[in-house]
C-alpha cells in the first residue's frame, strides 16, 4: 500500500504530514469530503486546535460517518494530537463534548495544581513505550524522544489500550491502540527519525 | 520529563540569510533553504525563521543553479518545510489572520507575531481561536533604557511599544498566546551572552513557555538561559550560522552543565 488518506478538516498544518509521507516515499490524498474515504486502506486523522471545532468540522463535512465506516471495516486509522483526542469518548476542553468513542476514556487538561508547570506542554519529551510488540512500534527503543505540543491529554478507561506514556508533573498517556486504531499525542511528522519511523510502520502495518 | 530546547533562529532579508547586529546592521550570509536542510540533518530541536525584510524584494540568485528561483519569503518557507521534520516557526510581516493562514498553508507549524500583537492585542485571541494557542508565538524585542527600565519595541526594534513590557507579558496567557520569544536588542549580535535580567523578567511574569534569544557568543552562554533565566528554550542565530557542528557543540556544553536536553542521536 503506497497511498495514505489524510483527513483535511481545516484544523492545522496538513502540509507537514504530507511532507513526511512524501519523504518516506508514499503518496497522500487529502480527504475533505467522504467521497474517497472508502478507497483508502490507511487513514490519518491529524489536527491541532480545540476539540469542539475539530469534531464540528468533521461532522459538517460528513467525515465523521465515513470514518466510523472505515474503522468498522477493519481498515487502519492513525490519530495525531487532536486527532488522537477525537478518538476518545468525551472531552472537557472548553465545555463537554462527545468524541468518536473508538477508545473509551476522556480528554482533560494536564493537571497543574501548584502552577509549577508551564503550559502548553511544548517540546521534546520522552515517550516510554509499554508494548513494543505492536507493529507501529517496530524498531523503536523502549524510551524515545518525540515532539509534543498540548495542554489537554487522554485518560484511557482500559489500561491495556495504552501503548506509551509521557511524564509532565504526572504520568500521562502518549499512545493508544485498540484493534485497527492507533493514536499518538506527539507529532510524529515533526519528531525526526523516531517520528517518521512510526508513520512508516503505520503504512507497513 | 520535558527536555530543554535548543533553537537556531534564521533571519531572512530580501531572500537571503543575514546576521544582525543590534537590529541595525545586516550582513548577508547565504541561502536559507540549504541552511535549513543542514539543520534537519543535524537534528536540532526546532527552527525559527524571521523575515526582517523591510520592502518586498527577494532574491536567491546566488544559488539559482541549484534551486528553482523563488519569489518571496513564502516560497522560501514552502521549500524549507518540505525537508524540515521538526517544528518550524515563521515570523515577520504578519498583520492579519489571512497572513497567518497563508503561512500555515505554506508549511509553518507556528507563527510569530510582534508589532500587531502590541497594536491590536485582540488579534492574539482571534489567532488562538482559529489556529489554537499552541501555534501562536509572541515575539518581543526589548531594550534596557538609560533609567534601567526595560521597554518593548515594535517595527523591527525601531519604535517603543505603546504598552509596558510588564503588563503586556502578564496578559499574554489569558489572551491565548502559546509561547513567548524574548529577544534583547542590546545583546543582538554582540556575542556577550543573554540579557538574563530581561529573560527572568519575562519568565517570572507568565506561565507560558519562554524562548530566550539574543547575545549568545559562546556555547557556554546557552545554559544560563535555563539555570538563571528560567527559560524553556534557548535560541540563537549567529553562533549556529558561522560554526560547523555548532548544534552538537552547544548540546555538549548543555550536557556538561547538567541541563536535561534531547540526546544527540
Amino acid at each position: 500500500m503506497r497511498t495514505v488518506g489524510i483527513i483535511s478538516h481545516g484544523m492545522g498544518n496538513l502540509s507537514s504530514v504530507v511532507n513526511a509521507f512524501t519523504k518516506l516515499g508514499y503518496d497522500s490524498i487529502l480527504l475533505d469530503t467522504p467521497e474517497y474515504v472508502s478507497k483508502c486502506d490507511k487513514i490519518v486523522l491529524p489536527g491541532v486546535g480545540a476539540f469542539e471545532d475539530g469534531m464540528k468540522e468533521l461532522t459538517d463535512r460528513g467525515l465523521d460517518e465515513s470514518l466510523q465506516v472505515h474503522v468498522a471495516s477493519g481498515r487502519h486509522l492513525l490519530g495525531i494530537c487532536l486527532g488522537m483526542q477525537l478518538l476518545m469518548s468525551k472531552s472537557y476542553e472548553f465545555g463537554e463534548f462527545e468524541g468518536f468513542s473508538f477508545i473509551k476514556g476522556e480528554v482533560r487538561k494536564i493537571a497543574n495544581p501548584d502552577l509549577s508547570l508551564r503550559l502548553p506542554h511544548i517540546g521534546w519529551n520522552t515517550t516510554i513505550l509499554c508494548d513494543q510488540k505492536h507493529p507501529i512500534l517496530e524498531g523503536l527503543p523502549h524510551e524515545v524522544c518525540h515532539y509534543y505540543i498540548n495542554s489537554y491529554t487522554c485518560f484511557c478507561d482500559e489500561p491495556s489500550e495504552v501503548l506509551g506514556y509521557f511524564e509532565y508533573g504526572d504520568i500521562y498517556t502518549s499512545m493508544i491502540a485498540r484493534e485497527n486504531i492507533v493514536g499518538v499525542q506527539f507529532h510524529p511528522e515533526k519528531s525526526q527519525n523516531y517520528g517518521l519511523k512510526i508513520l512508516d510502520n503505520f503504512m507497513k502495518w | 520529563m520535558l527536555k530543554k530546547r535548543l533553537i537556531p533562529v534564521l533571519l531572512l532579508k530580501n531572500g537571503f540569510l543575514v546576521r544582525s547586529y543590534q537590529f541595525e546592521r545586516h550582513q548577508s550570509i547565504g541561502n536559507p533553504v540549504i541552511q535549513a536542510n543542514r539543520y534537519n540533518d543535524w537534528c536540532v530541536d526546532e527552527l525559527i525563521y524571521l523575515d526582517i525584510t523591510r520592502d518586498d524584494r527577494y532574491d536567491l540568485r546566488r544559488n539559482d543553479q541549484k534551486l528553482q528561483r523563488v519569489g518571496g519569503a513564502l516560497d522560501i518557507l514552502r521549500l524549507v518545510s518540505q525537508g524540515c521534520f521538526m517544528p518550524l516557526t515563521f515570523g515577520g510581516k504578519i498583520r492579519t489572520i489571512a497572513d497567518m493562514d497563508v503561512r500555515f498553508e505554506s508549511g509553518a507549524d507556528k507563527i510569530a507575531i510582534n508589532t500587531i500583537a502590541f497594536e491590536d492585542p485582540d488579534m492574539i485571541t482571534r489567532a488562538a481561536r482559529r489556529f489554537g494557542s499552541q501555534a501562536i508565538v509572541i515575539s518581543i524585542d526589548a531594550k534596557r533604557e538609560d533609567n534601567g527600565e526595560y521597554v518593548a519595541y515594535t517595527h523591527n526594534g525601531s519604535r517603543p511599544a505603546p504598552v509596558s513590557l510588564h503588563d503586556f507579558v502578564s496578559e499574554l496567557e489569558s489572551r491565548g498566546a502559546g509561547e513567548i520569544l524574548i529577544n534583547s536588542i542590546d545583546q543582538d549580535g554582540t556575542g556577550d551572552g543573554y540579557d538574563i535580567d530581561l529573560i527572568r523578567l519575562v519568565t517570572s511574569r507568565t506561565r507560558l513557555p519562554v524562548i530566550a534569544c539574543g547575545g549568545v557568543g559562546d556555547y557556554s552562554d546557552f545554559a544560563e538561559a535555563f539555570t538563571e533565566g528560567g527559560a524553556s528554550a534557548a535560541a540563537a542565530a549567529n553562533i549556529f550560522n558561522f560554526r560547523e557542528l555548532s548544534d552538537r557543540m552547544a548540546k555538549r556544553s548543555l550536557i556538561q552543565a547538567s541541563i536535561d536536553i534531547r540526546p544527540i542521536d
